[in-house]
């Protein structure tokens, strides 16, 4: 168990490491220039050359782009993650601001996916080709299909600009106004949660199909156990563990929704603020984001290992 | 696993002189769902591949006399604000949706597969290294990294297949190390190469006939992941230049217009849905036919 | 209930006088596939008398566990039904109860337990081997003052596991297949039942374990008076412990009766066949093993006419046209399912 997670540990060290890497050198190779980017929008000073060059120096852009990792990454580690190079802020900050934003609306999401999920896909199982079953898995195929985005402009249409039950987007903190803080968060949260709920269910349903076709399903049975001690002690217990592991997937899944949503439900989440980033060349929130976001599902996949190690005996004694 | 197939009725069942391809079709024609699926996949393809001669307008041709129109007999599905009528942009729309996915997936199969199959038989530190590569991959959302990779190398077609390519690598890495890991273990493999078949030799005959079925389900569902992830960078405006008719781009052109003329978003979003619907749907179905396959000769 | 360690007086082995404990009347079962109905079992019969061991042999796909599991109403309901017939236990016909009903229940696991085929898939993997040995105990008998611990730890010796203290605690995973199908084994009896129901207990043990494990089974259901099936398609693994014989083929008995006689006067072709494939240590070196020509029917689409017809090489004419033979008596209860009934003088050193 010790060796297990210790390998895993040092595996994720490695993985954010290489993700910061990636994210500098893809950033890098953006064609248009910040800094000139920068002056234009700042259209009634015109620069010299050498104010050009100032700036550039300024930001430390002059300079090879391993120099600029390096320093980039050790400043990183202590939480800086540099300026802004458009407004001049610093990226940290934001980050602060966007980071708490963005969990508040993945993280329930991510909850209630597998609240609803898990129990949908033994229930499906335990009552396969029913039509409870049968049921449930059309409605799980079609929540895979749906654009994430473009059911958070339906449901905003709905709910929001025709009945005006809910607000339409933006962000309060729970703290400021839990009323209309709640109210904000249902329509973002319900669309980002739609596709790994129907994955989830599928997944679980399918895991534990799986289970109940073992061998020792059937010495259960034939011990004169009833059904819903086999299904609780047996079934699900043996099920569950795969669930574990591909709950580690609904992470960047959940993540990647975000982006659209926060577009969609405008507020400035870590995905909307990625996406303006993106959009104006500016390197550092992007840097800063894709940096946060790898390490927060490395971390959210070494939780998942650890739960899954702790839960499998095969893997806890051995 | 081996107890499975002797118990398993349609392996003892099968005629002996059906090969399991036949069978395999057999079964497939009678699901209904994917049938459905392939049906659907075809006729997108067709409308993709004929839309010139299908569209009534020219998916570009502005028309600002005409420009939110309702729906009508010329204009079926109206016209958005620039004039350009909806159903022709929604055909055409089908050829972004069904390159990219086909393409970008095809190009994620390659890859990953050549990627995954070196991994898994070479082993040692070159597997290890590989798979944190892939690792980190994965732990950037895919929609994070197409974004990224999309906005650096500008828009057009052909950087957004190869973002979305790119962001697909990892998991048919994985799926092709783990299928090489397992077929590497098995005893006809040790047969082959102390029989003195090179190495090469004894991973492209083994591997790849035997992981082809898992990697043509998985390939599947991840062709209408792909469309899903088109549309999500055409709604930013990220990746398919305007004018050009792209589904994500539509759903966000109409947003502003959503009040007075909701479909010209939720149309194309429809329209997506259809289509990674039917290469879900085709994808079970192969995977419900090909596994008893898997699973009876292991 | 009696303590599943009874040390009771070792029964003899003569079959009882009295009434069957179990008898099975024309069972049918089907598989309904994509491809047709499979008929795995089409009418077999048979009867289990008190504190006896018998064989039901076969290869695979006859349906020789089809049977044991329909009796035990453990078949996967879809694909497989039971189509027809009765199980008679104790004077009910264990059939009409509901598969999952309290009556059914009571009965597997306490008055007929079965084991299967491979020991370690049959164990559930996240439950320690203790928690897993009294759960059938705890239901049917009760704990009765024992701690479950301690009946987990008697069961273990009971089957010869040493270190039994410790190994309660133990993870299926860290068992060897052989101590695993001990488990099953204590498994099994630890309600003292009146049957036992073993299918291919040994195939996929190594043949010294093999050995052993019967042997513990044998004594085990003699301390207990328990009668013991034996399904398996090693006609020679249980020739030493078997008094009686059931043999099968395609869906039906196809021959039946003690071990003397089918090993001595094998009167259906098939049977002849599965011995002569079986290696003898009394005959000459040299002698050939002759194998079964041909495959094994297919079980859909079956023709009315004898099933073993294309791979029989005493077949007569009567054979291609009438339907396939009721079984007959050919002896003190010795039955066969032939128009031929060979009369090749049984295998021996002569043989070759």
């Amino acid at each position: 168990m010790f060796v297990y997670l210790s390998k895993r540990i040092l595996q994720a060290i490695a993985v954010v490491i290489l993700s910061s890497f990636l994210v500098f050198g893809v950033m890098h190779w953006l064609p248009g220039d910040p800094i000139l980017m920068y002056i234009s929008s700042d259209t009634y000073k015109t620069h010299t050359q050498a104010e050009i060059d100032q700036l550039r120096h300024q930001y430390g852009l002059d300079r090879p782009v391993v120099v600029q990792y390096v320093d980039w990454l050790g400043h990183a580690v202590t939480g800086d993650f540099g300026k802004s190079i458009i407004r001049g802020t610093s990226v940290s900050s934001e980050l602060k601001q966007a980071l708490p934003k963005t969990l508040y609306v993945g993280l329930t999401a991510f909850i209630f996916a597998h609240l609803i999920g898990i129990p949908l896909g033994i229930i499906c199982a335990i009552r396969r080709g029913r039509w409870m079953d049968n049921v449930i898995t059309a409605l799980a195929n079609l929540g895979m299909t749906v654009p994430v985005f473009w059911l958070g402009i339906i449901l905003m249409y709905l709910f929001s600009l025709k009945l005006h039950w809910l607000p339409v987007g933006g962000y309060t903190s729970p703290f400021e106004h839990l009323g209309m803080s709640l109210k904000q968060l249902v329509l973002p949260a319900f669309c980002l949660a739609l596709a790994p709920l129907a994955g989830i269910t599928r997944q679980t349903r399918s895991a534990m199909l799986d289970v109940i076709h073992q061998d020792y399903i059937r010495t259960a049975w034939a011990k004169g156990v009833a059904e819903r001690k086999v299904v609780m002690r047996h079934i699900i217990k043996n099920g569950i563990l795969p669930v574990v592991t591909l709950s580690g997937m609904a992470v960047p899944m959940v993540i990647g929704g975000a982006v659209l949503v926060e577009n969609v439900f405008n507020y400035m989440g870590m995905g909307k603020y990625a996406t303006v980033g993106l959009f104006t060349k500016d390197y550092a929130p992007v840097q800063g984001v894709v940096l946060v976001v790898a390490v927060i599902v490395v971390v959210c996949n070494l939780i998942v290992d650890i739960s899954y190690g702790y839960l499998d005996p095969r893997v806890r004694v051995s | 696993m081996r107890l499975a197939a002797r118990r398993d009725p349609l392996v003892l069942a099968a005629p002996r002189h059906m090969s399991t391809r036949r069978v395999a079709v057999h079964l497939l024609l009678r699901k209904g769902l994917f049938m459905f699926g392939a049906v659907v996949i075809v006729l997108m393809i067709l409308m993709a591949v004929f839309a010139p001669l299908l569209a009534p307008f020219a998916p570009n041709a502005t028309d600002m006399q005409h420009s939110l129109a309702r729906p009508s007999a010329q204009h079926l599905l109206g016209t958005d604000n620039l004039g350009r009528d909806t159903l022709s942009r929604l055909i055409y729309g089908a050829r972004t949706s069904l390159i990219v996915g086909l393409a970008a997936v095809a190009a994620a199969v390659i890859l990953g597969g050549i990627l995954g199959t070196v991994a898994g038989f070479i082993g040692g530190i070159v597997q290890a290294v590989i798979m944190r590569i892939v690792d980190m991959l994965m732990s950037i959302p895919m929609l994070l990294l197409a974004l990224t990779l999309a906005a650096v190398l500008g828009g057009g077609l052909k950087n957004v297949v190869i973002a979305i390519s790119i962001s697909m690598v990892p998991p048919f890495a994985r799926l092709m190390a783990a299928q090489t890991l397992t077929i590497k273990e098995r005893d006809f493999v040790s047969a082959q190469r102390s029989m003195g078949a090179p190495r090469w030799r004894t991973m492209l005959g083994t591997v790849m006939p035997n992981a082809y079925p898992a990697v043509l389900v998985f390939g599947t569902m991840q062709i209408g992941a792909a469309i899903l992830g088109e549309a999500g960078l055409s709604y930013l405006g990220i990746g398919i230049q305007p004018p050009t008719a792209a589904w994500g781009a539509m759903v966000s052109l109409g947003f502003p217009y959503l009040v007075t003329h909701p479909w010209l978003s939720i149309v194309p979003g429809v329209a997506v849905m259809l289509v990674v619907f039917a290469f879900n749907m085709v994808g079970d179905g192969l995977r419900d036919v090909l596994d008893p396959r898997l699973r009876g000769t292991q | 209930m009696s303590d599943p360690v009874a040390a009771a007086t070792a029964g003899s082995g003569d079959t009882a006088a009295r009434g069957p404990i179990l008898e099975v009347r024309d069972l049918r079962v089907q598989f309904r596939t994509p491809l047709g109905t499979v008929n795995a079992v089409d009418g077999v019969s048979y009867e289990l008398y008190e504190d006896e061991i018998v064989a039901v042999v076969g290869e695979s796909g006859c349906g020789k566990s089809a049977t044991q599991l329909a009796v035990m109403q453990l078949l996967q309901s879809p694909p497989g039904r039971i189509a027809g017939g009765e199980v008679i236990f104790e004077g009910n016909d264990l059939l009409k109860y509901k598969k999952n009903g309290p009556e059914m229940r009571k009965v597997r696991g306490g008055q007929i337990a079965m084991i299967f085929q491979e020991p370690i898939n049959s164990l559930n993997p996240v439950l320690t081997i203790g928690d897993q040995l009294v759960e059938a105990y705890q239901l049917h008998c009760g704990l009765k003052g024992q701690t479950s611990t301690q009946v987990a730890v008697d069961l273990l010796k009971m089957v010869g596991i040493p270190a039994a203290e410790k190994r309660v605690r133990d993870y299926p995973h860290q068992f060897s297949g052989g101590m695993c199908q001990r488990v099953m084994i204590a498994m099994g009896l630890s309600c003292s039942p009146r049957i036992l129901i073993a299918d291919e207990p040994t195939t996929a043990l190594d043949v010294t374990t093999q050995a052993q494990m019967l042997e513990l089974m044998r004594k085990l259901v003699r301390q207990m008076r328990a009668s013991l099936v034996i399904v398996t398609h090693n006609l020679g693994v249980v020739a030493r412990y078997v008094e009686r014989i059931y043999v099968m083929y395609a869906g039906r008995v196809v021959e039946s009766g003690s071990t003397k006689d089918i090993f001595g006067n094998p009167r259906h072709p098939y049977t002849l066949g599965l011995l002569k494939s079986v290696p003898r240590l009394d005959e000459a070196q040299g002698c050939r093993l002759v194998p079964i020509e041909g495959m094994p029917p297919n079980l859909i689409d079956m023709p009315g006419t004898c099933a073993f017809l294309p791979r029989c090489s005493y077949a007569v004419e009567r054979c291609r046209t009438d339907s396939w033979p009721e079984l007959t008596s050919v002896g003190d209860g010795h039955r066969a399912r032939c128009y031929v009934n060979v009369e090749e003088v049984g295998r021996g050193p002569a043989a070759c």
